[in-house]
């Protein structure tokens, strides 16, 4: 018979998302199965030590307690497995009612307790701590499938090292459906996109829409919300509405402030079809979209205690480049914008060549930067100079040559998706032709016993400005001796993760920054990876929830979009339950 | 009293003997003449008799001359060979008698209950009040469930299946198993495998089924507790390759535009398939490969999707290489060995080979911000 789990206090504060620590120090995770029971008897076993730890010697007692008892004699019947190998348990008492065992490793520890009587079985994990071990608050993501109507969940849990680790019952809310009247102003009906994210636990985040008639549905665990609403009209600004209580189910929107303003070239001439857009804190603006005339009137909400960027994208066919300026000052109602005299080159016809040969029909980023390259101004006053950014995705003709694209003559890098990615940095001032080169990145992996590991992927994802959707991601695999050979593109800059496909070890991720020569990486040791376990059910049903994707994800120690990077991932079985791995925090200093 | 007791002598001596002897006593008392008592054993307990359960008792008594009773119970139990055991006395009033589960170890079919009732001159109750109740089986349970690589209950071919079997009695009788395995009927028997694994730490018993063709087989399990039987049977589809569905994605798809204000991790936690899943398998599974995601972008203002990443179970979007304003599309399409490409038009935003909630193609809509 498997276990099926039945809330328990401890499994209740995983359920409530309390952020902190809700596997709880004791590290005892005590569920009963729900049977063919006899109603209302039930069996609860506690746990002595609490929390337990390993060693020679280390005893642990396990004490039954029976809710509602029947009539008659119980047998008690106990079986505790570690590792997949029975351990011995000792009565304390002459019926059996509690049992003593040996601790003597580290890890997770299956107790199980049949009493008969009709009654219900006792299925619960207790974690045996290591001495010294180090602790690390690990994030789990929960993402049910969409047939389950179940929202995206986080729990916090504070894993102990050198040993896997049960995290016991994860019982996920299926929330409720919100019903949200977005309105503007006179009470119209608001197309918008609503985010919203809980106080609770920020990371957990639930998108929406409201359609024509300004209703959305929203399926929310309940908690306080900050939501972020961005109208489909460009006459409304968006807004964050902060601890928001979906049971409030109205959001009131309106054309916020204006900003205006005129985009103008080095010259003074107005700058046409520019995009212009500012964020106060989190929250965006609108869009807007210079006239001939090189003006733009946005809407948007002025936060004094934010910091504001006021970015503006000209036409990427043009000479102009984007520029995003923290305006430091606040309350303005107009900014305009003022690009200095830049150099620029039109770089049509220049070939693109990689050992030697032209690139043809290949996809280049040119990227450059030029300082100062525009003024910000509030009437006559300058309240930013922002620095200016070149950006230019194309693509070379059949001869590998460039088709028209304007840059500043400037030292810039140049990427081309080719093979493993070749990539330089370039003169933009005069070149005919760009040489694009590729380096080798070496090294070797070890496992987290320091043997070399066969079959582990290497793989580098090009980060940094040069980025792009459709860059090359070059990979290679160990050989018996664990080396690689990594070919990668001069110049770029790469996140390579390390993987060890069976994941006995966790993954390993370095940053590889840009080189134009060949870069040794050393020796790469993996770190040991623990499992995290654990059962997913839906609140108020006793089976698991299958097909939910839990991802391991860091908490305390990293922020962005590091924190949607995962330690590891897996998916819960038909019976809900899961093993994630994260790496092992390890044991002493 | 004395005559009564004489009188009582009397009639357990004859009739006969009785009119002599008071004749001989010089006297013939017609007065108290001592009455049998009576008595009727009622069950308290209800409902069916069980082993293992305590059954209740009532004696019912009356006594003519208001004697003073007593009561004397004996409850026996037999097993279906008629062997039969004393397992309780009692004399009060109300006897307890816990049902045994076994007699010389076969299960317990009958409960006796005798009362013997007599009155304080020893006049006993007549007839002798015996009961004789059936105990009632509770048939053993079974349960069939196999494990393998299924996909909406659809097993592929020549990928092991393991059909774990417990079963259980609620008398906790003894059960036997009897596991028969019906093949497809295109089953070749030196190509199919069918065997028992050792027992199962949890309990039970385990076969590993190797199929070989498509077709329906069944397992079917006689679960005998030596009284009752049940038949337990369980059907295994095995089904040609099937299409892999996309599972969990984070954010889920949205059919309007997501906002990109932040570097953004679009995700594929999850492929649910027979055979080429994500999670990826360990490289040396033998039987399960990786499932195939193919990622594709529709670049700002171009019409189709362009394919950008393979492999890669993530794409990273950062609001930085677009423009405010752009709508971006990311697309991601599963695949498996077979090769299969997606069926419907590029324009779709999502795609089901089966018309089902079984994706195969999922879009992402995001407006850059």
């Amino acid at each position: 018979m498997r276990a099926r789990w039945l809330v328990a206090p401890l499994a209740l504060a995983l359920a409530a998302g309390c952020g902190g620590d809700p596997a709880g120090d004791d590290g005892a995770h005590a569920d009963a199965n729900t049977g063919d029971a006899s109603p209302g008897c039930g069996v609860n076993v506690t746990f002595s030590p609490e929390p337990a730890f390993a060693g020679e010697g280390s005893i642990v007692v396990a004490t039954s307690m029976v809710q509602s008892r029947p009539p008659g004699v119980l047998s008690y019947q106990w079986s505790i497995v570690h590792d997949g190998a029975q351990v011995q348990p000792t009565p304390v008492d002459p019926d059996g009612i509690a049992v003593q065992f040996e601790a003597r490793t580290a890890g997770i520890y299956d107790v199980q307790l049949w009493i008969g009587g009709g009654c219900e079985p006792f299925f619960g994990q207790l974690n045996v701590q290591q001495p010294g071990a180090n602790t690390r608050a690990v994030r789990l993501r929960f993402v049910p499938p969409p047939s389950t109507a179940v929202p995206p969940q986080e729990r916090v849990v504070t894993v102990t090292g050198g040993a896997d680790y049960s995290v016991g019952l994860v019982v996920l809310d299926p929330g409720q459906a919100y019903p949200v009247a977005v309105r503007g102003p006179g009470g119209t009906p608001v197309q918008a996109y609503l985010r919203f994210v809980s106080r609770a636990t920020p990371d957990a985040v639930v998108e929406g829409f409201s359609d024509a008639t300004g209703a959305a549905s929203v399926r929310l665990v309940p908690g306080l919300y900050d939501v972020l609403v961005v109208p489909s009209s460009a006459a409304l600004a968006p807004r964050l509405l902060t601890a928001f209580d979906p049971l409030t189910a109205v959001i009131d929107v309106d054309a916020g402030a204006a900003l205006t303003g005129v985009v103008r070239d080095g010259a003074g001439q107005p700058v046409a079809g520019a995009r212009v857009s500012v964020t106060s804190g989190t929250v965006p603006s609108t869009v807007a979209t210079t006239g001939a005339d090189g003006s733009y009137s946005l809407r948007w909400r002025d936060d004094p205690a934010a910091a504001e960027t006021l970015t503006v994208v000209p036409p990427a066919s043009g000479p102009l480049p984007r520029i995003d300026a923290a305006v430091t000052a606040t309350g303005h109602a107009s900014l305009d914008v003022r690009y200095t005299t830049i150099a620029t080159r039109d770089l049509a016809g220049v070939i693109v060549r990689a050992s030697g040969a032209p690139l043809a029909s290949t996809e280049v980023v040119i990227r450059a930067t030029v300082p100062a390259a525009a003024a910000v101004l509030d009437g006559a006053t300058t309240v930013a100079t922002p620095a200016g950014t070149y950006r230019r995705l194309v693509r070379t003709d059949a001869a590998g040559a460039l088709p028209a694209v304007h840059v500043a003559r400037v030292d810039g890098a140049i990427y081309a998706a080719h093979g493993p990615g070749a990539a330089a940095a370039v003169d933009l001032d005069g070149a005919a032709s760009f040489a694009l080169a590729e380096v080798a990145a070496t090294g070797r992996v070890l496992t987290s016993g320091g043997a070399p590991l066969a079959g582990a992927s290497v793989r580098a994802v090009l980060t940094g400005e040069l980025a792009f959707p459709g860059a090359v991601a070059p990979t290679a695999t160990t050989g018996a001796d664990g080396r690689f050979t990594l070919p990668v593109a001069a110049a770029a800059r790469y996140a390579v993760a390390v993987v060890d496909p069976r994941a006995d070890d966790a993954a390993l991720e370095l940053v590889l920054a840009g080189s134009t020569t060949p870069v040794d990486l050393g020796d790469l040791r993996l770190r040991a990876a623990i499992a995290l376990v654990g059962e997913v059910h839906r609140s108020g049903t006793s089976g698991g929830l299958r097909g939910v994707g839990v991802a391991s994800l860091c908490h305390l120690d990293c922020t962005g979009i590091d924190r949607t990077r995962p330690l590891g991932s897996t998916v819960t079985d038909a019976l809900g339950a899961f093993a994630v791995a994260v790496p092992d925090p390890g044991v002493g200093p | 009293m004395a005559g009564r007791l004489h009188h009582h002598r009397l009639v357990r001596s004859g009739t006969v003997l009785a009119a002599a002897a008071a004749v001989l006593a010089g006297c013939f008392y017609t007065g108290a003449i001592n009455d049998r008592p009576s008595a009727e054993i009622r069950r308290t307990s209800t409902g069916e008799i069980l082993r293992g359960s305590v059954q209740t008792f009532a004696a019912v008594l009356e006594d003519p001359n208001g004697d003073p009773l007593t009561t004397h119970w004996n409850g026996e139990a037999c097993n279906q060979d008629g062997v039969c055991a004393s397992i309780q006395t009692g004399t009060a009033p109300v006897f307890d008698v816990a049902v045994p589960v076994d007699v010389e170890g076969k299960p317990t079919v009958q409960l006796r209950v005798h009362l013997d009732v007599a009155d304080s001159y020893g006049a006993v109750a007549r007839p002798p009040q015996l009961l004789e109740l059936p105990v009632g089986n509770r048939p053993p349970t079974v349960t069939i469930q196999p494990h393998g690589r299924d996909l909406g209950g659809r097993f592929p071919t020549d990928v092991p299946i393991v059909v774990s079997i417990e079963a259980g009695d609620p008398d906790r009788d003894e059960v036997t198993l009897d596991v028969q395995l019906f093949p497809a009927r295109a089953s070749n028997p030196a190509d199919r495998r069918w065997t028992e694994l050792p027992p199962p730490v949890a309990g039970g018993r385990a076969w590993e089924l190797l199929p070989d063709v498509d077709g329906e087989w069944r397992v079917r399990v006689i679960a005998s507790d030596g009284v009752d039987e049940l038949v337990g049977e369980r059907t295994l589809i095995v089904a040609p390759d099937q299409a892999p569905c996309l599972g969990a994605l984070d954010p889920a798809p949205a059919p309007a535009g997501l906002v990109l204000d932040a570097p953004r991790r679009l995700t594929v936690l999850s492929v649910d398939d027979d055979l080429d899943i994500y999670p990826w398998p360990p490289p040396d599974d033998p039987y399960l490969g990786p499932a195939e995601l193919r990622w594709s972008v529709r670049a700002p203002g171009a019409t189709g999707f362009v394919e950008v990443a393979t492999d890669v179970a993530a794409l990273e979007l950062d609001p930085a290489q677009f423009a405010p304003g752009d709508l971006v599309g990311v697309r991601v399409e599963v695949g498996d060995r077979t090769g299969r490409t997606v069926a419907c038009g590029p324009d779709a935003p999502t795609c089901s080979d089966r018309q089902d909630t079984c994706l195969q193609r999922q879009t992402w809509f995001l407006e850059v911000r």
